[in-house]
């Protein structure tokens, strides 16, 4: 094994070539990363919804596509209804301020 | 498929939940599951070039059975590989730039093929180089099975524009199985995340706003205009470049793999050589290894160093694409690395204003390189280099706003180096749960203060 996290805590770092990973790094079960990831892409999807429903309707025709549709437009729908876009539309404005 | 889409982005987190599923429940389909996955994500570009993908590693299997017992196989793999690269990469140059010498002593014009590079073709033939002298050199076991070689050459993080991961660190990693009970999700999240907001907002926001429109046509642009697309690149090619390879470093560690570092704050450094010990590091060493060493290194006289030393920077500068202005590249930071030697300047001075001096002289050198390697042909050098000292011509491209991209950019490399550890220690302390809420917000905060659209790496043509 080569991965750094994987080395005992005291294990000197390499010498000579720098490193973004020391046996010192913190570390996770693959359950609670997954878990982790899930939520990242949960709040993304959230903050997202109205470029996943446009997503969806650019999807071509076959099985299935009508139901993602359904999935997405209820996705936005609740979404609208407690205000995420309105929030995203509001912070973005913030940041693209002064751009050309 | 680019790792900041959404479609990236579902992809990944099914290669996740099926790769950890793998590990823990059936071992054995790990690998196969790996090289699937990459296949998946390559044939986003081209399903043919995927199939030349699997040749080139079945190729370089089958070489490294051989290698260790007759040099000349390992002259056949080698000599394979930069074929197949320059087939690829350099054949349209080389008949365009044949062509007038034809026509001269009488002969038709030659034809002029337009040939479709491969995504990440520098990269995985220099992988399988790599691999077969490694093998050679017994720095890694010969594979019996093409399932690892496979693996190793395709990995999809690394596959479209690296890091340049070495057989010899990598393939240890594929023979044994990941552990499921330790993966480094804050440092893979806090490298995941900062090279996305290098590459979406710092670097997509610079090139839309100045350096694209000023390359493209610089006698259009005042002096102020051009000068900071000239800074304006050197900090976008940074920030896309080592914005990617965080990414797949990042991506990487999520599936229990390790890549190293490919970039340590380089505009940080005091001279040439210390640059290059700090930018595209995979890329650095191993032409150091592969090249600069077999070639004698600095062991010779000083006449024979400097030859080693612009060669393999010339080399280096061709590998990046057939055109004069790599080339131009190359020999600028060859001949910079000899006259330093020269002079021996390779050393850090003491005093902070030595320190300054000798910053801003290599910074400027760096920079001045960078307008070679992003401009498309010399002209546009010479036009970017008149335009600086034309003062007649008016400068309205430039804000304050982007001017501050620039700045931040450079600020960035100032920071502690230790300063992704440290966040990684107070992170450390989150529930996976709330990690995750962070990691959202922080996602989504990066896209929308980005530019619409995602433009592709600029490594990707390489």
């Amino acid at each position: 094994m080569r991965q750094p996290w994987l080395q005992p805590a005291d294990t000197p770092p390499p010498r000579g070539v720098p490193d973004d990973f020391s046996p010192r790094s913190a570390t996770r079960t693959a359950g609670g990363a997954a878990l982790a990831l899930a939520l990242a892409l949960l709040v993304m999807a959230a903050g997202r919804s109205a470029e996943i429903l446009d997503a969806a309707y650019g999807l071509p025709v076959v099985t299935g596509t009508e139901t993602l549709i359904a999935v997405a437009e209820a996705w936005d729908g609740a979404m609208q209804a407690i205000g995420v876009p309105a929030a995203v539309d509001a912070v973005r404005a913030i940041l693209s301020a002064g751009r050309a | 498929m680019l790792f900041p889409t959404g479609v990236f982005a579902l992809f990944f987190a099914a290669v996740f939940a099926i790769h950890w599923t793998l590990v823990r429940l059936a071992p054995a389909a790990t690998r196969p599951f790996l090289l699937l996955a990459s296949l998946c994500f390559y044939a986003f570009w081209s399903i043919p070039f995927c199939a030349a993908l699997l040749a080139v590693g079945l190729f370089a299997w089958a070489i490294g059975l051989k290698v260790r017992s007759d040099e000349g196989w390992l002259i056949a793999g080698v000599g394979g590989m930069l074929g197949w690269l320059a087939y690829f990469k350099y054949t349209g140059f080389l008949l365009r730039e044949a062509t007038p010498l034809a026509v001269a002593i009488g002969l038709p014009p030659l034809p002029a093929p337009e040939i479709l590079l491969p995504v990440g073709i520098s990269f995985y033939c220099f992988q399988a180089i790599s691999y077969m002298v490694d093998v050679r050199r017994g720095d890694v076991a010969v594979e019996r099975s093409p399932l690892n070689v496979l693996v190793y050459l395709t990995f999809f993080p690394h596959l479209a524009a690296g890091p340049i991961v070495r057989a010899a660190h990598f393939l240890p990693q594929v023979a044994a199985l990941p552990d499921r009970w330790r993966v480094p999700l804050a440092m893979g999240g806090l490298l995941i995340l900062g090279g996305l907001f290098k590459k979406m907002v710092l670097a997509n926001e610079i090139a839309t706003g100045i350096v694209d429109p000023v390359f493209r046509d610089p006698a259009s642009y005042g002096a102020l205009d051009i000068a900071l697309a000239a800074y304006g690149y050197t900090i976008q090619i940074w920030c896309d470049f080592s914005g990617y390879s965080d990414m797949a470093i990042g991506l990487a560690a999520l599936l229990g793999y390790h890549f190293p570092k490919n970039f340590d704050q380089p505009f940080r450094a005091l001279s040439l050589s210390d640059f290059w010990r700090r930018w595209h590091i995979s890329l650095s060493t191993w032409l150091r290894d592969y090249l600069y060493k077999p070639l004698g290194g600095s062991r010779g006289t000083e006449a024979r160093t400097a030859r080693n030393l612009m060669l393999t920077m010339v080399l280096g500068g061709i590998w990046h694409g057939a055109a004069w202005t790599f080339v131009a590249w190359g020999a600028l930071h060859g001949a910079a690395l000899v006259i330093e030697r020269a002079l021996g300047l390779r050393d850090s001075p003491t005093s902070w204003a030595g320190r300054l001096l000798r910053w801003a002289i290599t910074f400027h050198i760096v920079v001045a390189a960078f307008v070679l390697f992003r401009a498309p042909d010399l002209a546009t050098v010479g036009a970017m280099a008149s335009g600086l000292i034309d003062l007649e011509t008016p400068s309205e491209a430039w804000t304050w706003r982007l001017v501050a991209f620039v700045g931040l950019g450079l600020g960035l490399h100032f920071l502690p180096a230790d300063l992704r550890q440290r966040s990684e220690a107070a992170l450390a302390l989150l529930h996976p749960m709330v990690l995750g809420l962070v990691f959202g917000a922080l996602l989504l905060g990066i896209l929308l203060a980005a530019p619409e659209g995602v433009a592709p790496f600029i490594y990707f043509q390489f």
